[in-house]
């Protein structure tokens, strides 16, 4: 038996809280006291050099924009003092200030002024309007628009957003800060991917999961594939939302397309960045198990002869003198204290950038380590990355960039968790000399979660190889003409290495057991794009775009795996000696051509149109339906251009209408051909693999049609103090691939097939807000997101006597209703004493069991007493944020929400089986004594409570303070003695708080994992069953960070 | 400009060159289909073994042992386990029951299967005998599936074609025309085509589907739509097998179960399984019967779980009446089948008396020693409780038993089992053996009112199992034998080895039975319980729906 001394003890614990507390409060307190001493200190010091200062006067004058109309509420400040005052009503002011001093100028909406005085006692200022704003350029996709030109509803995400939340992952980043893009962890494991879904649903079975774009690559593996990019190497996000945005992307657009583009050089001095972060965390919020008096009563319950008869003796209940003794002594082991323990995260980046006129670069190294609440589970990251762009000469200019990363996952074993909850607490974890008891009672199923946790016993390490990098040519063929060659190589390499030891849950004393996967990817885009640019007349701007493009993508997966293994020390580094070995392999390829025509038009900039249309081939599809056309059309009013509304408070109004169509090309590759399905049998010893038939070839298959219809708004009030998006959405998917069931009879579950259609409509609203502006004092700022959407199925294959579509009760699915509903009896309580006859009248059942809801009032509990108990998309989600700053101190606040969900817990089910053998929640459970209605009577006869789903059910809503961080940027004036340009601390929290009915480690719950993600042998198949929370998922942790960034 | 139209050109026939139409076929290499494979001759052999390995989702599994041993005369329920409810019939014995699902899509599945070889096998070009071989085993198998769908399902679908496209329509054909139109006629193919013996061990061969039409004609034989020649046509049927083919039984009834002898004169027809694949997690299927008839003994006094004495997953324990039906002075078979001795593996200091809890002071245990000892049926009264006490050991007498703690089948025990939390054992799981063989002969002669002829085979069978010496006493007479003394001798001779359920479903005998002498499955039992209830998923996926047996929820 392998040693274990004293990890995750409560004494190491309680240390390290203590160290990081005490770090926590120093750092807490230090930029007060700095803060505090540039008061005292800044304060005084100009009135004193005032008052040396012989020439100070008082210096007015007028501020207007440059029409000549007054800009009341301006700001005037003295540069390089705190001295400031505003304009009046009609835009004047007066300001005390030498006559050498600089005065500065600002007003939101407009250019920064900056004036010398040089003697002059008036100072008039036309402050010129800041149209950078809408000047600001947004990535399209194949190109680029001016943000206020953009008609179709896209979302902005800045690297500043990014950096609040303190993850491996980008995705994880925004989560909240989007409006319409819902994203949702599944648990607290280091690096673990989460579920991003942009406008809800469309597909049943298809996949639901957004295209992703890197600097014009499309990425293999999605979401996964993500988080091989550091997010500090991202400049911004753009989330392609409605269906004219994404019609370009064609067949991989269906979901949303979100465009990444990274940090490039920019010409000028040469900038090197750092930023450290270091973070303490630990489990966010824990679960109430049984302790061993609480589980002993649990177990003579469940012993009871009958509902009403009598608890037998101790001696009949508990068979293991373990637990007569820990009875005896009032003796209770917490698992899950055990295992959870606290876990740390540190990310570290060095960046260089800048350039010459011909050249500029922009490089990286990052690297970020997350080591888990539970000790086995840990992520690491190595990033590298190097932007080049070269203009070669007037035609001619190249760029590149080039990222590579290293990234290593210890997934942990999947019973740490498990084990710990389900383990018998009158169980003692330790022997006399402190070495891990295997098997803590003698219920042979029920292993020690330490001894997962043992070094090297239970090992799932992947490690992740990519290297991207896109290359392109530019070439101006004239002024208005341009073409672009743009070749992205993306390789990803894994490997999977899995060892399980003896001692641990899996084997079970047996054998240890390993496996090796590996997984190779070579996918390739080269795309050639023309441009035609031209004002034709002065007030008409006519763009075309044209694009070819060809993506191929080729994996192969190898996978060897051995039991028996004869000496553990090799972990799965020598397959060869072990009794058993399985090897197989995989490959899946598949490719796609695609041709696309964009044309922008615009009248003056005020009138704009946009239409485009892609084909695309896929292999994926049967011959005769490889290819499909996606047309997207759009136009904008840029209403705040029309006179009628200069002189108003409405600084900038857009309206936008957007109709487009895309495809799904999701069908995995191969499901077309009707595949068999091998088989192991044998003849004797002799083995003899058979191939059965599986699936039914579906030459017909072809795409699933997303048409949507956007409408929407883009407001700027009061100078743009308030700016704000308003959509609304209707998306009809038609042709949705859908696994039409079979009668069984058939001899086939199911046949995939472009049945059915379904539609989502939602409303989104962005808003963000200066609410306080004062550039040398107190600045509020507010971004706040709410979306919505209604998911509904308007038709299945299957059709009623008359032909309209009919409920596929079979799968769950209902017409009228979102795609994953919980369809089940409803609890009405527990079936009391004095309700013998009613209990056995209705179901058979005696007092003290799940009495349901006859919904039918038959009497009788039959199927059709079952009903829709709840869908697990929310009613509406998004995000808080609120910034607060004055000087240099910075308070961010922000918090994430998402209302009205429904869980199926099988955390639950797994774990509140009142079963007696395994430990429980602490519930309230009905007995003879306790007639309670919450939870039927123990009982050791059942595995789980007849209709005991029924107790699975929750309500998900949840709010979270997602991060609460609060920043200190050291004056100019130190920074530069320190040879800095800036030096920023920040202290934050995250997760730290959130509300919640569902009382378990997290109410977030993102889809379904398996665990062997781009590894599975399988082609992967799509698990569109969110809302159901497994019982061995690990508790998110909440964080406490320190992070220093600074720039030279 | 010219330079720039060249550039252009160069562009232009890149883009070009990257277009060519054969860009988008996709090639399947790893996997392979129907269309390419099955008409190739190594695919057409792969199509038959696939046929075969469907039979392995159920038998051998706990649905397999569940559906066929829980709510008999003999068995009842254990503590453990999801799926009592077929020992209890209550509601949730209905049509959304897994194992009542699986059963049925695993079964159709198989005649899907065996539907595509016999459908496929004219565009495979091979041996022609050997092709002839290959289909009369399809239709052997076919025949087996649609049997037991009509014996567990009663009226069913009846397709003899392959599921080429959506099928969404299904009939509900009655058994008989099942029976006339699949059954016997499949197997009297099978009869004509297949050979005596097959060189490769698990092959379907004729004395299987003669044994199998037997079957198949006796039940026949019971029900209104019987033929009046069924049960001699069985009875010839079941003669052929025992006179024909040099089976044998073996002397020693104990020595059917041992592992190492799993290939022997006795065994007509298994689906075997691979200690190799088995093993090495291939095949995730295996014979599980190791797992369900034992008792809690490895949380006792001086126990723990090891290899040897297996993992005991309780769902099976005999009924009180199961544990009369042998007489232990001259029949051996019970001694055989359950285990009463259990050895101490771990070692166990001594222990003092508990006056709260009546537990005598116990003397300490050595590894080897007894840990456990169950005398068994007819020796109560050598145990009485002051003996009991006296022992380091514990002793479980007949009115001791409970749901963890009773006899235990040991049949199927696997001790070859790579570590001792393998669920998945190399046993072959024996669908025909010659004892049973005899039994059912026994069966058609009964049924055409020879109980002389009956007693004879019976005989047989309790002759091979008699303690030595008793071999006279064990005889029975032609008087003794009714339909119930001949499924007491089933009970005796095929305890645990997945056949009971259908028994009593056969011979009209389940109700009457279970009401009797099962008292966890008499309340609930009513006659419409003798067939199973239709998968809902057949009932809500076919077009215009279709019709539960009669008496389950509609």
């Amino acid at each position: 038996m392998k040693k274990l001394k004293c990890q995750g003890s409560s004494g190491h614990a309680v240390l390290k809280t203590n160290f990081s507390l005490s770090l926590l409060l120093v750092l807490l307190f230090y930029p007060n006291f700095s803060g505090i001493a540039g008061l005292r200190e800044s304060n005084p010091i100009p009135t004193y050099f005032a008052s040396i200062v012989p020439d100070q006067s008082t210096v007015t004058g007028t501020i207007t924009d440059v029409e000549g109309i007054p800009l009341p509420g301006a700001t005037v400040v003295v540069k390089g003092s705190t001295t400031g005052t505003t304009a009046d009503f009609d835009g004047n002011y007066s300001i005390a200030a030498g006559s050498d001093a600089t005065l500065v100028f600002s007003y939101i909406g407009y250019k920064r002024t900056e004036v010398r005085i040089d003697g002059k006692s008036t100072v008039n200022v036309a402050m010129e309007e800041d149209s950078a704003l809408l000047d600001e350029v947004v990535v399209v996709g194949y190109g680029t628009q001016k943000k206020g030109e953009v008609t179709a509803a896209i979302s902005s995400v800045q690297a500043e957003q990014l950096s609040i939340v303190q993850t491996s992952s980008a995705i994880d980043a925004v989560k909240g800060q989007v409006s319409g893009v819902d994203i949702q962890s599944s648990g607290g494991r280091p690096g673990q991917t989460s579920t991003v879904r942009i406008r809800g649903r469309r597909s049943i079975t298809a996949s639901n999961d957004p295209l992703y774009v890197v600097d014009g690559i499309p990425l293999i593996d999605g979401s996964e594939s993500m988080s091989d990019i550091n997010p500090q190497d991202i400049d911004n996000l753009q989330i392609l939302k409605d269906a004219a945005a994404t019609a370009v992307y064609g067949s991989r657009g269906a979901n949303g397309v979100i465009l990444v583009t990274t940090n490039r050089g920019k010409e000028g001095k040469t900038q090197v960045r750092y930023s450290s972060q270091m973070g303490l965390t630990s489990a966010s919020s824990t679960v109430d198990m049984m302790n061993g008096q609480e589980y002993a009563d649990l177990k003579r319950e469940a012993r009871r002869t009958s509902w009403d008869g009598t608890i037998p003796a101790d001696n009949q209940v508990f068979f293991d003198p373990i637990e007569l003794e820990s009875i005896a002594q009032g003796r209770s082991t917490d698992y899950l204290d055990l295992v959870l323990g606290s876990g740390y995260q540190t990310n570290h980046q060095l960046g260089v950038s800048g350039g010459s006129d011909k050249t500029t670069f922009n490089t990286s190294i990052g690297y970020f380590k997350e080591r888990g609440i539970i000790s086995n589970q840990d992520y690491e990251r190595f990033s590298g990355r190097l932007n080049v762009d070269h203009r070669i000469n007037d035609i001619f200019k190249i760029g590149a960039s080039f990222l590579i990363s290293n990234s290593v996952q210890n997934w942990g074993s999947n019973a740490t968790i498990g084990e710990a909850l389900a383990n018998n607490p009158l169980g003692v974890p330790y022997d006399a000399e402190g070495n891990i008891i295997f098997l803590p009672t003698n219920d042979g199923i029920r292993t020690n979660p330490l001894s997962e946790l043992v070094p090297d016993a239970y090992i799932d390490e992947r490690k992740w190889t990519r290297i991207f990098a896109p290359i392109f040519l530019d070439i101006g063929i004239t002024e208005n003409l341009k073409f672009r060659t743009l070749f992205g190589p993306d390789i990803r390499l894994g490997r999977r290495g899995q060892f399980r030891g003896s001692l641990t849950n899996d084997n079970r004393g047996g054998p240890g057991d390993a496996a090796v996967t590996h997984s190779d990817n070579f996918a390739y885009t080269l795309e050639n794009l023309l441009t035609f640019d031209k004002d034709i007349t002065d007030k008409q701007n006519l763009k075309v775009t044209l694009l070819q493009s060809v993506q191929s993508s080729r994996t192969e997966i190898t996978d060897a795996s051995v039991t028996g293994i004869p000496y553990e020390s090799q972990s799965f580094y020598n397959l060869r000696s072990a009794d058993n070995s399985i090897a197989s392999s995989r490959l899946t390829e598949w490719t796609l051509s695609s041709f696309m025509g964009r044309l922008n038009y615009d009248i003056s900039g005020k009138y704009l149109f946009q239409a485009s249309l892609r084909a695309d081939g896929s292999s994926r599809l049967a011959e005769g339906n490889k290819w499909n056309y996606f047309p997207g059309f759009s136009a904008g009013w840029r209403i705040s251009e029309e006179s009628f509304l200069q002189d108003t408070s409405i600084y900038q109004l857009m309206l936008r209408a957007s109709y487009g169509e895309v495809g799904n090309t999701s069908v995995n590759p191969y499901q077309t051909a009707g595949r068999l399905e091998p088989r192991p049998f044998a003849y004797g010893e002799n083995n003899a693999l058979g191939f059965a038939l599986s699936e039914i070839p579906n030459p017909a298959l072809g795409w699933e049609v997303s048409k949507t219809l956007d409408i929407g708004v883009d407001f700027g009030l009061f100078n743009g103090r308030i700016n704000g998006t308003v959509d609304w959405f209707r998306t009809n998917t038609e042709n949705i691939l859908l696994n039409r069931s079979l009668p069984p009879t058939a001899g086939y579950g199911s046949i995939l097939q472009n049945i059915g259609s379904t539609q989502t409509q939602g409303l989104e609203v962005a808003l963000s807000a200066n609410i306080l502006d004062n550039p040398e004092g107190f600045t509020w700022k507010m971004d706040f997101n709410i979306a919505g959407y209604r998911e509904q199925i308007t038709e299945l294959a299957l059709t009623d006597e008359n032909g309209n579509p009919a409920d596929d009760i079979g799968n769950g699915w209902f017409i009228g209703e979102p795609i994953q509903v919980f369809f089940d009896y409803e609890k009405v309580g527990i079936y009391q004493a004095d309700e013998v006859d009613l209990a056995t009248a209705q179901e058979q059942k005696v007092p003290g069991e799940i009495r349901l809801n006859d919904l039918d009032g038959d009497g009788l509990i039959t199927p059709d007493d079952r009903k829709i108990l709840g869908v697990d998309t929310p009613d509406y989600y998004g995000g808080l944020n609120n910034r607060f700053s004055y000087k240099g101190l910075e308070l961010g606040v922000f918090f994430y929400y998402r209302q009205g969900q429904t869980i199926q817990s099988d955390f639950h089910a797994g774990n509140n089986s009142l079963f007696a053998r395994y430990n429980n929640l602490d519930v309230d459970y009905w007995t003879i004594d306790n007639p309670s209605n919450a939870n039927p009577r123990p009982n050791q006869n059942q595995e789980s409570p007849r209709n005991g789903s029924t107790l699975t059910y929750f309500d998900g809503s949840f709010i979270k303070l997602r991060n609460v961080s609060l920043a200190y940027s050291l004056p100019q004036s130190i920074t530069e003695k320190l040879g800095m340009q800036s030096l920023k601390f920040t202290l934050s929290g995250q997760n730290l708080w959130f509300i919640s009915d569902y009382e378990t480690f997290d109410p977030e719950i993102g889809e379904t994992d398996d665990g062997a993600g781009a590894f599975s042998l399988q082609v992967p198949g799509e698990a569109n069953g969110a809302g159901s929370l497994g019982s061995g998922i690990v508790p998110s942790s909440k964080m406490y960070s320190l992070t220093l960034s600074a720039t030279f | 400009m010219k330079k720039r139209i060249f550039y252009i050109s160069i562009l232009v026939f890149g883009l070009l060159a990257n277009s060519c139409n054969d860009y988008l076929d996709e090639e399947l290499v790893t996997d392979v289909s129907a269309d390419t494979y099955y008409n190739t001759e190594g695919g057409f052999q792969d199509a038959v073994n696939a046929t075969y390995s469907l039979l392995k989702p159920f038998y051998g599994q706990e649905a397999g042992f569940a559906m066929t041993t829980f709510g008999t005369d003999i068995w009842t329920n254990g503590s453990d386990g999801g799926h009592k409810f077929f020992n209890f019939y209550d509601t949730s014995l209905n049509a959304s029951s897994a194992y009542v699902t699986l059963a049925w899509e695993t079964w159709y599945r198989g005649i899907n299967q065996a539907n595509g070889v016999i459908n496929r096998s004219a565009d495979v070009t091979m041996d022609e005998a050997e092709k002839n071989v290959r289909i009369a085993e399809a239709r052997f198998l076919r025949a087996l599936y649609y049997f037991q769908i009509v014996t567990t399902y009663g009226d069913a679908h009846l397709s003899l074609d392959e599921t080429l496209d959506v099928e969404v329509t299904a009939n509900k054909t009655p058994q008989a025309e099942i029976y006339a139109q699949a059954i016997v006629p499949d197997l009297e193919f099978a009869i004509a085509n297949l050979p005596e013996e097959q060189s490769d061990y698990g092959r379907a061969t004729k004395p299987a589907a003669e044994f199998l039409l037997g079957k198949a004609l006796l039940t026949r034989g019971y029900t209104g739509f019987s033929e009046s020649n069924d049960a001699s046509r069985a009875e010839t049927l079941f003669s052929n097998v025992i006179n024909d083919y040099g089976f044998s039984l073996l002397p020693n009834f104990a020595s059917l179960f041992d592992i190492s002898n799993q290939i022997n004169n006795e065994v007509i027809f298994v689906i075997s399984n691979s200690k190799e694949q088995v093993d090495s997690g291939i095949d995730t299927y295996g014979h599980r019967g190791h797992l369900y008839f034992l008792m809690e003994y490895d949380v006792r006094r001086g126990m723990t779980r090891d290899i040897a004495n297996g993992r005991p997953w309780r769902r099976h324990r005999p009924t009180e009446f199961m544990l009369t039906l042998w007489d232990r002075t001259i029949d051996s078979r019970y001694d055989s089948s359950f285990k009463h001795v259990w050895y101490a593996n771990k070692e166990e200091p001594a222990t003092e008396a508990d006056p709260s809890t009546g537990e005598p002071a116990r003397a300490a245990l050595a590894i080897g020693d007894t840990a456990i000892y169950i005398p068994g049926p007819m020796r109560n009264d050598l145990w009485p409780q002051s003996r009991q006490d006296s022992k380091p050991y514990i002793v479980i007498t007949d009115d001791e038993y409970t749901e963890v703690l009773f006899p235990s089948l040991n049949k199927w025990i696997d001790p070859t089992r790579p570590d001792r939390q393998k669920e998945q054992g190399q046993r072959d799981f024996i669908l025909m053996r010659l004892a049973d063989a005899y039994l059912l002969r026994a069966e058609a002669k009964l049924q055409q009112n020879n109980p002389a002829g009956a007693a004879d085979d019976i005989n047989v069978i309790r002759e091979r199992a008699a303690v030595p010496g008793q071999e006279a006493a064990i005889q029975i007479a032609a008087a003794d034998v009714n339909l119930d003394f001949l499924l007491d001798e089933r009970a005796r001779e095929l305890a645990g080895e997945g056949w009971r359920w259908w028994d009593l479903a056969r011979t009209g005998k389940l109700v009457e039975r279970v009401t009797q002498y099962n008292p966890q499955g008499a309340p609930n039992i009513k006659e419409y319980h003798t067939v199973r209830p239709i998968p809902q998923n057949q009932i809500d996926r076919t077009v215009g729906g279709y019709p539960q047996n009669p008496g389950y929820p509609q």
